[in-house]
């Protein structure tokens, strides 16, 4: 007994000494891994290019400059598969898509058929489904990729830095990729996706830009600023998943009132003598409120929302009742105007592009079974109304503005 | 020291039923409940509950009946010499095939999860050759086996479902209307296909305490309802009824998405630790079950020497049974839930029913 | 002592002197005999003593073993000088004098047995043989240097007793019946060895311990066949069920407040005379992960301890073969930014990363090793050198990846947590089993490991109770101190129920 137990590990261990890769495939070290952490999907004619970007981690010593050229790696094939395994044909490591934090989609891919560049990603079994999609407006993924590594950074950080400093201005959020296949999977709304720009000239739209961008441009003078803006979203087709329309700015806000992914952003009111006063968004929530009446679908919006004043241009007092009061009606007219101009998005392209479908379902399940098969055609009857109620509730450490006490003086 | 050598305890034997059942339950519960229960399909576990608690009680009857006999010498006692020939070879045909068709899924599971690339046969014949090893030590060992299996995985499950709970989303399990009442019911059929505690008869001779099989029923049935309503629960409330109704490893997706504190993943890698433990525990379990059917079909003194033969048997049927994973999940949507449903409800109520009709025992024995 | 291992003629030859030594001596009682049977032992003292001109008698003890003083005392001087001695004429009146309790000393006896004589003379009695009427009467004067009862050494406690066993049989049973005072605790004793003769005691409580599980230990030490008792192991191996698991059967202790509360818990105690250690069984697994400290803490402090316990040795189990396993087989599991450090330690170095696992784990061991058998005057160089060697130089020499250092030092030092280190030892080659299959097919591989370890574990018993227990196998019964340590107003009650409950 104690023999053979004995001969019979000795020979194991001799094969796990000697030849394991022969019985069982699969085996990848971890040294010989390519992790990828941003992928790229281009459409070049009728094949796709795919660019890949490993995440840089940092060695204690300085990589060398070889290290640094390896950063990107471009590769072509008639679908997503193909190219992702062409990558296998050239580099000296192997692809690893098991941590992939970014899918970056140019739009012209996107406006054919994003559901067939986004299924080899849910697909597999090395990707994980929490990795964020983005859709570059008019550009290459690839140039994106590009702009940001070229100048030393790195992108996948940069688009985790982007996304966190988007809450502050709230014009774009957030998508994982299973968000998305939901809702591209789902018949009845339409997908959006956010997007990502690329801002040529500096002094375009100085409202805009991050502020993470623009420290990091500032000390970059070239004659030609690019930069890599998250702004807005692009909208897909309920029932094709084509590429509908995209929105930026204040109708993004507004529409990230509507599905509630306000996290701040700032509102600038006028006072009574026309100076400025900025408003910080504190909190926001939106309820969908459906109303059946005689088959008759009316839809309210109902927006209730916090916001603390930040900055005082004038010199008036404004802290009185009356003139707090006409702030709180710009603010409302503002937020309105916003979330009007998403409404007349919807209703423009005749698409449920946030997902009232389903807030109807919860409401009236019964209904719904009924009006779900020409959604599409009871959907152009939904009448909206929008109702903003907001507060402004307190200011910080200061309370009348500096000039405003001399003024009393006088 | 430990009485009734070579006998395990009523509590032992629900508590390999329990594992039996979570191996189906992680596997399928959630998306075929999905497929036709959609939102509402959390509830289907309540009503297949009420199937479950039934036969529970008829099982009782049967057990308190006979006491300290294995399934098969019921069915010889309460029927004739020849249709308890053929119902026994029924169950040995079906129990062979369902080993069969776990056996293959257990790998395809593994290979479709982790191990793309490596050849299926590995899996298979692996599983076959620790069985044979461990089968050899008889049902004390096994239930020892499953003891502490079942700790590890529910364990396990209950960690994992404290991770999922924050990113559960209420829209996904709701609306709940009426509406669902049919869908939900339909549903309940196929979790109803899960419940294996018949098989377990096979070696009911090896029972003690048998008195207690309702007491500790009770207790497995609140288990198991909670495991599978939590289960579903967190994959659809996850990622919504339609992903998970597509994806032929529900839970393993759902799993995926846990994050812990935005740093820690990679939790499924636990998960299917305790898949192959609960999978090996349910062949082992069965295993056992058909060479005691094939013991007493015989009239064997001991199955030892049929051992080996079955395994290899076992691998080639299962080998047999399809071409691919997809024949394989058409399989197991149209023949075997149909078939568990004969053969763990409709026959032993029939069973049970002929024995109380010719006085073979009656209901207040309990 | 007699090396089992030699072979051949040699080795014959011994064994038959062994025979020859353990057949009874068919001797007459005379002093001849035992100056032929000790007479090249120089520590056998033969003595003649002349009572008066007519009477002599012989006394014999061995040095060392019997008490000098007691025996100049108590039987020289009061043979030579008293005057109911001196006056006496023959052997005849001299026996019914020494009968009459004239020489006052406790515990005499009166033999014509040689064999009898030499037993008890091999234990520190003293023999006084008349010559005419063949008798010997024998004195008990054991009194021989023995080690005084110290601060244990092995199992330190913060607020138990402090006294430890010593390697004296009757000091321990004495320190047995001083926490104990109940006629129930019964102390059997049976002797163990042709050539050593050992004493080997089994104690138990009457009426909590199962009578059936003594009754089988009794015939279980009786069937022993060996030479010596100079070991533990020698008695351990007997009395276990599986031969073929690395885990301990058997636990050890040398505090006597924990041998007597593994009394009071219905368990058997072995106390084997030479040996400070004494054995307790039946044991389970749960016996590996508690210490007496236990029960003088605070108990939910101690529960939360106990149930980390068992977490690090699942960690010192499991971690070093999982990190393996996600490393070359399961790259998506590995949380992304521990893969980016992985991969960024992981460079340039040459052996895989399950070789580096087995290579590491096999140094911490021999660390162990080399300080517990290094000469105490350089011990401080295995720290110092295992230091440099292990947590430096691998590393520069980019021989051993941080990454492994990290992974198996952590398993290590779970390891070390573990109570008792037989177990910690097991679990430590089942580390290195699970390392081998999962760089065979990664976690598939640990989990079969993990099956076989728990299928190891299922088929055990000792003493005919399950290893498991009360994890498995009790439904339930005893499982409430296994983790978590209820308080003592709870145990007590509970603990009478169960036992009896057990011995139905």
């Amino acid at each position: 007994m104690i023999r053979t137990i004995t001969l019979t590990l000795f020979v194991f261990i001799l094969y796990v000494a000697t030849g394991l890769e022969t019985l069982v495939g699969g085996r990848m070290d971890i040294s010989d891994a390519f992790y990828i952490a941003t992928v790229g999907l281009d459409k070049e004619d009728d094949e796709i290019q795919m660019t890949i970007v490993t995440k840089q981690y940092s060695p204690k010593e300085e990589t060398s400059q070889i290290a640094k050229q390896d950063k990107y790696f471009v590769s072509v094939g008639r679908d997503v598969f193909e190219a992702a395994r062409n990558f296998n044909s050239f580099m000296d490591k192997e692809t690893f898509w098991g941590h992939v934090s970014y899918i970056l989609v140019s739009e012209n891919l996107a406006q054919k058929d994003i559901d067939s560049a986004l299924d080899f990603f849910v697909r597999d079994h090395e990707h994980k489904l929490t990795s964020n999609v983005l859709v570059i407006k008019d550009a290459r993924a690839e140039e994106a990729i590009k702009l940001v590594t070229d100048s030393g950074e790195d992108i996948t950080t940069k688009l985790k830095v982007l996304s966190k400093g988007v809450g502050a201005l709230s014009i774009s959020s957030e998508l994982p990729l299973i968000d998305a296949f939901n809702k591209i999977n789902n018949k009845y709304c339409s997908c959006y996706i956010p997007t990502l720009k690329i801002v040529e000239d500096q002094k375009d739209e100085p409202e805009e830009e991050t502020k993470e961008a623009s420290n990091t441009e500032n000390e970059k003078t070239d004659e030609k600023t690019k930069r890599l803006v998250l702004e807005g979203y692009v909208f897909f087709d309920q029932d094709d998943a084509k590429l509908l329309c995209s929105i930026e700015g204040g109708t993004a806000r507004g529409f990230n009132f509507i599905i509630n992914k306000i996290k701040s952003g700032v509102i600038v009111v006028k006072d009574p003598d026309g100076e400025y006063v900025n408003l910080e968004i504190i909190d926001s929530k939106t309820e969908i409120i459906p109303k059946i009446e005689d088959d008759k679908i009316t839809v309210k919006l109902k927006t209730k929302m916090n916001s603390n004043i930040s900055e005082i241009h004038g010199e008036v007092d404004i802290f009185k009742a009356d003139i707090i009061e006409g702030l709180v009606n710009q603010q409302n007219d503002i937020i309105k105007a916003e979330m009007q101009s998403v409404i007349g998005l919807v209703k423009e392209y005749n698409s449920d592009l946030f997902d009232l479908s389903s807030v109807i379902n919860h409401k009236y399940p019964k209904k719904w079974d009924k009006i779900k098969d020409n959604w599409r055609e009871v959907f152009k009857d939904i009448k909206f109304e929008i109702e903003v109620e907001s507060k402004i509730n307190r200011t910080y450490s200061i309370k009348k503005p500096a000039l405003s006490r001399e003024k009393e003086k006088k | 020291m430990v009485k009734n050598k070579g006998k395990i305890s009523v509590r032992q034997a629900l508590t390999l039923f329990a594992i039996l059942t979570i191996t189906p339950t992680v596997r399928f519960a959630a998306s075929s409940t999905a497929l036709i229960a959609k939102q509402a399909a959390w509830l289907v576990p309540t009503v297949t509950a009420v199937f479950l608690f039934l036969m529970l009680y008829i099982l009782n009857i049967l057990l308190q009946g006979y006491k300290n006999k294995s399934f098969t010498e019921m069915i010889y006692d309460i029927t004739s010499k020849f249709w308890g020939n053929l119902i026994i070879f029924l169950y040995l045909v079906w129990i062979t095939i369902l080993i069969a068709f776990y056996l293959r899924f257990y790998s395809e599971r593994l290979v479709t999860s982790i191990y793309p690339n490596v050849k299926i046969d590995i899996f298979t014949i692996s599983m076959l050759i620790l069985i044979g090893f461990i089968i050899r030590n008889g049902i004390v060992v096994i239930a020892r086996m499953g003891e502490i299996s079942f700790i590890l995985i529910s364990i396990v499950i209950l960690v994992l479902m404290i991770f999922m709970i924050p990113t559960i989303k209420i829209n996904n399990l709701l609306p709940i209307s009426y509406l669902d009442i049919m869908p939900t019911l339909k549903a309940s059929f196929s979790g109803a296909a899960l419940f294996y505690v018949i098989y377990l008869f096979f070696f009911a001779h090896e029972f003690t305490h048998q008195e207690e099989f309702f007491k500790y029923g009770k207790l497995t049935l609140l288990f198991i309802w909670l495991i599978n309503t939590v289960i579903i629960l967190a994959s659809i409330g996850n990622l919504g009824h339609a992903i998970i109704s597509r994806s032929p490893l529900s839970f393993l997706i759902a799993v995926k998405q846990v994050t812990l504190l935005g740093v820690v993943s990679g939790f499924e890698s636990i998960l299917v630790a305790t898949w192959i433990i609960s999978d090996f525990i349910m062949i082992l379990v069965l295993t056992y079950s058909v060479l005691n059917i094939i013991k007493s079909l015989f009239k064997l003194s001991s199955y030892n020497s049929f051992i080996n033969i079955f395994l290899v048997f076992l691998f080639f049927i299962s080998w047999i049974l399809a071409n691919n994973v997809f024949e394989l999940q058409t399989l197991s949507v149209d023949v075997v839930v149909s078939g568990n449903i004969i053969m763990q409800f409709i026959l032993p109520i029939i069973i049970v029913v002929i024995a109380l009709i010719r006085k073979k025992i009656n209901i207040k024995t309990n | 002592m007699i090396t089992l291992s030699k072979v051949g003629d040699e080795m014959k030859k011994i064994r038959t002197d062994i025979i020859n030594l353990n057949k009874k001596v068919d001797l007459p009682m005379e002093v001849e005999s035992f100056k032929g049977l000790f007479a090249n032992s120089h520590d056998c003292v033969f003595t003649e003593v002349m009572i008066n001109k007519e009477l002599t008698v012989h006394l014999v003890f061995v040095d060392g073993l019997a008490n000098c003083t007691n025996v100049m005392d108590f039987i020289l001087k009061p043979l030579t000088t008293l005057e109911k001695f001196t006056n006496i004429k023959d052997e005849k009146k001299l026996i019914d004098v020494i009968k009459g309790g004239s020489l006052y000393y406790i515990s005499v006896k009166e033999t014509n047995d040689v064999n009898l004589a030499v037993e008890l003379l091999l234990m520190g009695t003293a023999v006084l043989i008349l010559k005419e009427a063949k008798i010997a009467f024998l004195f008990e004067t054991r009194g021989f240097e023995s080690r005084s009862i110290q601060v244990p050494t092995e199992e330190t406690s913060l607020k138990g007793s402090k006294d430890a066993f010593v390697e004296t049989l009757r000091t321990n049973t004495a320190m047995l019946r001083r926490k104990m005072r109940t006629p129930d605790l019964v102390i059997e004793e049976l002797i163990v060895g042709k050539v050593s003769k050992t004493k080997v005691s089994v104690s138990y409580i009457d009426g909590i311990a199962n009578d059936q599980l003594v009754k089988s230990l009794r015939e279980r030490l009786k069937k022993i066949e060996t030479d010596q008792v100079l070991f533990t192991t020698v008695i351990e191996e007997e009395i276990i069920d599986s031969q073929y698991t690395p885990f301990p059967q058997v636990e050890y202790t040398e505090k006597p407040d924990k041998f007597c509360s593994a009394l009071l818990e219905g368990r058997i105690g072995i106390i084997i005379d030479g040996i400070p250690f004494t054995m307790i069984i039946p044991t389970s697994i749960v016996n590996f992960f508690q210490t007496t400290d236990d029960y003088s803490h605070n108990y939910i402090v101690v529960s939360i301890i106990r149930g980390i316990r068992y977490l690090l040795a699942a960690v010192a189990l499991i971690v070093p073969a999982f990190y393996v396993a996600i490393t070359s087989f399961h790259l998506e599991m590995i949380p992304e930014g521990l893969a980016l450090s992985v991969i960024s330690t992981e460079k340039g170095v040459p052996f895989p990363i399950f070789i580096e696992c087995i290579l590491l784990s096999i140094a911490f061991q021999t660390l162990i090793e080399a300080g517990a058998r290094i000469w105490s005057s350089i011990g401080g160089m295995v720290s110092l050198v295992g230091a440099l060697i292990v947590g430096e130089a691998a590393i520069t020499a980019n021989f051993i990846s941080p990454g492994v250092v990290v992974v198996v030092a952590a398993a290590a030092i779970a390891n070390y947590t573990i109570p008792n280190k037989d177990f910690a030892f097991a679990i430590w080659i089942w580390e290195i089993i699970l390392i081998l299959l999962s760089s065979v097919i990664g976690l598939y591989g640990m989990v079969i490991g993990i099956i076989l370890l728990i299928h190891h574990w299922a088929q055990m018993e000792v003493m005919g109770e399950p290893y498991l227990a009360p994890f498995a196998a009790t439904d339930g019964r005893n499982s409430k101190d296994a983790i978590i340590r209820s308080l003592f107003v709870f145990k007590k009650k509970e603990s009478l129920d169960e036992q009896s409950k057990i011995n139905e």
